[in-house]
């Protein structure tokens, strides 16, 4: 898997490339914290399907999202395979739930592209771009796109 | 050796405008907050020149400067009084008290490295 | 520390001397001036004054002054406060804080002429003010520094024949020793300005024997060569004007030796010269052998005779000048005498950063859970209770549960400054309402930390706000009902239960029922046929979407109402309510935990889930028995409690966890007080235990859950989330019936 792998290491930006079911996303590494495996979550009343629960992150209560929910790509059943990875949105920490990691790609912007208009498997507005390169087509997931709801503050 | 010198004033603004200026002019700053302050400050550091305030709270700086002035031993430490009352009266009474001198506020720092200058042993 | 350091150091400040102001005013005004009071008060708008000169801030120094004034005529006649003058002051401490928040933001700051006027007519200060400002003047050229040549203007003489000689005598008194003065230093002072010859006249030096140490014997003679002008060299005894014999006269070309120059003798240590006026090293009445080596030396004795001067004014008792000081009973001393009165000890403080004790605070909180982890692992390891292990365990609980509280305690603070802002608060919706009111304090010195007390000031204003708004009738209408024209607030604090207590009284009209009811039926709170108690209807204020402000004024909302101060005050874990008596007045009564940081909880396990309950919150529990479930209506199930039928409230199923409950034949019964005055019988599977829990928000990195008020880390690593008893009582059921239930007894 390494092999193919083109790196531009000047002027590149880096991602974390990981799987959910069948496909290939990413994020910005400088958004991400850490990467763990999983561990058993407490769930939250009244909280929507994708939000599984909330895990305790060294003393700090970490809420795990379902990114496969949330893509609209069904609900997981959360287990040891599976890999969280934390990030940072707004001023929040967040975990993602993904099934594995693949890859940490250097990104030159010639292999950047912007989301195509129509995507028919899933809502584009989760997206901020695409990686293009040696045949993977790789979303970079919005994290302010996925997580509007955290936004808001109840009063 | 730095010259030392005693700031006393209840304003913290003032105790570091004094430091900022004082220690820029080579001295060595100690600082208390009022007159009772100012004489456990003075016999513990034993300052070459004192600047104090009239208004603060628990002494204020006609008392310490007596009080200065009746001890044993640093009793002729130079005094030096701070104050934005510029009356007459009010200068008649520090210098009554024993103050050696006076600077009114606000002061630009030329001014009171000067006055210090001016007293300092 | 940079300018900018100091800068905010002084803003800082201001922010303690305005709460100083408005305390001190206020007690002047409530229990009438006191001299310790006045003080305080001078002196924190002087403070602001000085440094607000420091730093040039102009409109905030020239404001301060007068009202600096205004205070001085108090502090020097206690009996020139009057009620004008009160509202005078008060109206000056908000604009002084308006002044100084320009300032801080470096905006415009609004003129202020105008209250100053108001300020100078109502002291009689217009006088004062301008004299001050003549002397100012005056005294200008006696600063005491020295006066370039270029300095002096039309007093300079641009064309001065180069070299004016001055003949200077200067006979010290004792006082100028006294004072800290040292000849040595007017002389070196002197000597920068030109070339100076100084002699000494020791003629009236007695012999040693004789000596007095009060007394000053050596007088001086000096000659000095020099450019500057007489004002020159009469600043340079500014400071001891009055304390010595001094006389300056203007002489005419230089002489060739007149005594020795102060560098000549300086350089020349080595050198016999002999100079006039030198006394015998005999004189002193000295014994020849104790004499230094070079005792013949006439140069040397002249030194010598300088610091011979030094030993005749050693640390002495006697100073007549500050008995002078002493008897001087002006006015313009009752001020700084009396200051002193205060020095009963204030207890020692120090100013710690918060980030410090926040981290401090934290770091426990890991400790308590660590240690909960310990013990887990020490049960787990099958160490007995009584076993060296778990004993040295438990001394372990203890002492850190005594750090905690002592850390806690840290952060603890009094209510007052926050009650005090109210002061400040009121004075504004009287002034755009037309009303008055007064505040009143009670137990304002109740600590509770400090997360509370910073979520507690915007509930508090706007409840503030509404009490003397809609509350507090204007002074007309309450004259007509007999009632004094100035109304009351009182605001108090106490603790209860592992709580505390803040209570807003005021004499108002209370609530209109007919107007609140007919408002929340339009607005489809209420149905129109609703069978509501007088207090349900008072508490409609609380209402989601619900405002009786008539006019969207400034005053009573900006948009908020009462509804968002509950939901504020539920986020603090806290609860609120209203009760009312027309014409008479109103009550709102909050409860809130003392600190947002830990809890006392039950543990208990509910639909594989493990949550925690307050302690506080929980009246009562008891393990379920068949006979006491009762079903009323078709779903509504009570339990026999208490001598009351208390709702049940199905926990796993309230929060999602679980499917509706069909066995009500077992499981644990706990008693929850929470909404207003409502219960709840919250049915669990069991009791694990009790435990203090440290508190971690969920808003942090996630967001507010409706019934959960935040979540904590247990011992085995575990969360666990914390129950909003407040929410899942009062929103156990929408069912008209509940008010049937809630009113049954027995």
């Amino acid at each position: 898997m390494q092999d193919d792998l083109e790196m531009q290491t000047v002027g590149g930006e880096e991602f974390i490339a990981f799987r959910v079911g069948d496909q290939e996303f990413c994020v910005e590494i400088t958004r991400t914290r850490e990467i763990r495996g999983w561990s058993q979550a407490t769930k939250l009343p009244h909280s929507p399907d994708y939000i599984i629960g909330v895990i305790n992150l060294r003393g700090t209560i970490l809420p795990i999202m379902d990114l496969s929910a949330r893509l609209g790509m069904g609900l997981s059943e959360p287990c040891e395979r599976h890999v969280i990875i934390v990030v940072h949105v707004r001023d929040k920490t967040l975990g993602l739930l993904v099934d594995s990691v693949s890859d940490i790609l250097d990104v030159g912007p010639d292999h950047l592209r912007p989301v195509p208009e129509v995507n028919p498997s899933m809502s584009s507005e989760m997206f901020n771009r695409v990686i293009v390169m040696d045949k993977r087509i790789i979303c970079e997931i919005s994290l302010e796109a996925i997580t509007p709801e955290m936004e808001l503050q109840a009063a | 050796m730095l010259k030392k010198i005693l700031t006393v004033d209840d304003s913290r603004t003032m105790r570091e405008m004094l430091r900022h200026t004082l220690s820029g002019a080579g001295f060595e700053v100690v600082t208390a907050e009022d007159g009772a302050d100012g004489i456990e400050k003075l016999r513990e550091s034993l300052p070459d020149v004192v600047i104090t305030d009239i208004n603060m709270p628990v002494m204020d700086g006609f008392e310490f400067i007596e009080n200065v002035r009746k001890s044993e031993e640093y009793n002729r430490v130079p005094i030096l009084v701070l104050t934005t009352e510029s009356a007459p009266e009010k200068k008649q009474r520090a210098q009554s008290a024993g103050a050696t001198g006076w600077i009114v506020k606000p002061f630009d720092p030329e001014k009171l490295t000067r006055a210090v200058n001016r007293v300092m042993p | 520390m940079s300018l900018d350091d100091i800068k905010e150091t002084f803003f800082a400040e201001c922010a303690d001397q305005m709460a100083e102001l408005e305390t001190g005013l206020h007690e002047i005004q409530s229990s009438g001036p006191d001299i310790d009071t006045v003080n305080a008060v001078f002196r924190a708008v002087h403070s602001i004054k000085g440094g607000a000169g420091a730093f040039g801030f102009s409109a905030l120094v020239s404001f301060a002054h007068v009202f600096e004034n205004a205070l001085d005529v108090i502090r020097n006649d206690l009996n020139q406060v009057n009620e004008d003058r009160m509202d005078l002051l008060l109206r000056s401490v908000d604009v002084l804080s308006d002044v100084i928040e320009a300032e801080r933001t470096g905006s415009e700051p609004d003129d202020t002429s105008g209250l100053a006027n108001e300020l100078e007519t109502a002291f009689g200060l217009s006088e004062a003010a301008e004299e001050a400002d003549d002397e100012d003047d005056a005294l200008a050229d006696f600063a005491p520094v020295m006066i370039d040549l270029g300095d002096l203007g039309d007093l300079g003489v641009p064309d001065t024949p180069a070299g004016r000689r001055f003949h200077i005598s200067f006979a010290p008194h004792a006082s100028l020793y006294l004072k800290g003065h040292d000849p040595l230093r007017f002389f070196r002072e002197l000597a920068d300005m030109g070339t100076l010859f100084v002699t000494c006249d020791s003629a009236d030096l007695p012999k040693l024997s004789e000596l007095s140490p009060d007394e000053s014997y050596l007088k001086w003679q000096l000659d000095l060569e020099t450019e500057s002008a007489r004002e020159d060299i009469e600043a340079v005894f500014d400071w001891v004007d009055g304390e010595c014999a001094l006389s300056i006269e203007e002489t005419g070309a230089p002489a060739a030796d007149d005594g020795a120059s102060l560098d000549a003798f300086l350089q020349s240590l080595d050198e016999t010269e002999s100079g006039g006026g030198i006394p015998d090293i005999d004189d002193f009445g000295q014994d020849p052998e104790t004499v230094p080596a070079d005792a013949g030396n006439p140069v040397a004795d002249l030194i010598g005779s300088l610091e011979a001067a030094d030993i005749a004014a050693p640390a002495a008792q006697a100073e007549p000048d500050a008995e002078a000081g002493n008897s001087d009973e002006g006015s313009e001393d009752a001020g700084a005498r009396a200051g002193k009165k205060e020095v009963k000890k204030a207890s020692q403080t120090i100013r710690v950063e918060s980030e410090k004790v926040d981290r401090l605070i934290n770091l426990m909180g890991e400790l308590v859970i660590n240690q909960a982890m310990l013990a887990e692992r020490i049960g787990q390891a099958g160490f007995g209770n009584a076993s060296p292990a778990a004993l040295a365990l438990v001394e372990l609980q203890n002492l850190t549960r005594e750090i905690q509280s002592g850390v806690m305690a840290i952060r603890a603070q009094p209510v007052k400054p926050v009650f005090m802002r109210m002061s400040r608060i009121i004075r504004e919706v009287c002034s755009a309402t037309g009303k008055k009111a007064m505040l009143e304090l009670e137990g304002e010195h109740t600590e509770v930390d400090t997360t509370v007390i910073e979520g507690l000031i915007d509930p508090l204003t706007h409840m503030i706000r509404n009490a003397v708004d809609h509350g507090i009738e204007d002074p007309e209408t309450r004259q007509s009902k007999g009632k004094p024209t100035h109304g009351t607030v009182k605001l108090s604090a106490y603790h209860s239960s592992g709580r505390i207590v803040i209570e807003i009284k005021d004499d108002g009209a209370g609530i209109n029922r007919e107007r609140v009811l007919n408002k929340a039926i339009e607005k489809g709170i209420v149905a129109r046929d609703a069978k509501l108690s007088d207090d349900d209807i008072d508490n409609l204020i609380f209402a989601a979407g619900f405002s009786t402000a008539e006019t969207i004024t400034d005053v009573s909302g900006r948009g908020v109402g009462m509804d968002v101060v509950r939901q504020s005050i539920q986020a603090l874990g806290g609860r609120v309510n209203i009760s009312s008596e027309p014409g008479h007045g109103s009550l709102f009564s909050m409860s809130l935990p003392l600190t947002l940081a830990v809890l006392d909880g039950m543990i208990v396990k509910e639909a594989g889930q493990t949550l925690v309950l307050p302690v506080s919150a929980v009246l009562e529990t008891a393990t379920l028995k068949p006979g006491d479930v009762y079903t009323i209506g078709k779903n509504n199930r009570v339990v026999k409690m208490r001598n009351q039928l208390i709702p049940i409230i199905d926990v796993g199923r309230q929060l999602g966890f679980a499917d509706k409950r069909t066995d009500f034949t077992k499981g644990t019964i706990m008693v929850v007080e929470g909404g207003k005055n409502g219960m709840g019988a919250f049915l669990v599977d069991s009791i694990e235990g009790q435990q203090q829990v440290v508190i971690k928000s969920l808003e942090s990195n996630y967001k507010r859950v409706p019934s959960i008020a935040a979540a904590t880390i247990l011992g085995n690593g575990q969360i666990a989330l914390i129950l909003d008893c407040d929410h899942i009582v009062s929103h156990q059921t929408s069912d008209p019936s509940d008010a049937v239930i809630q009113s049954m007894a027995g």
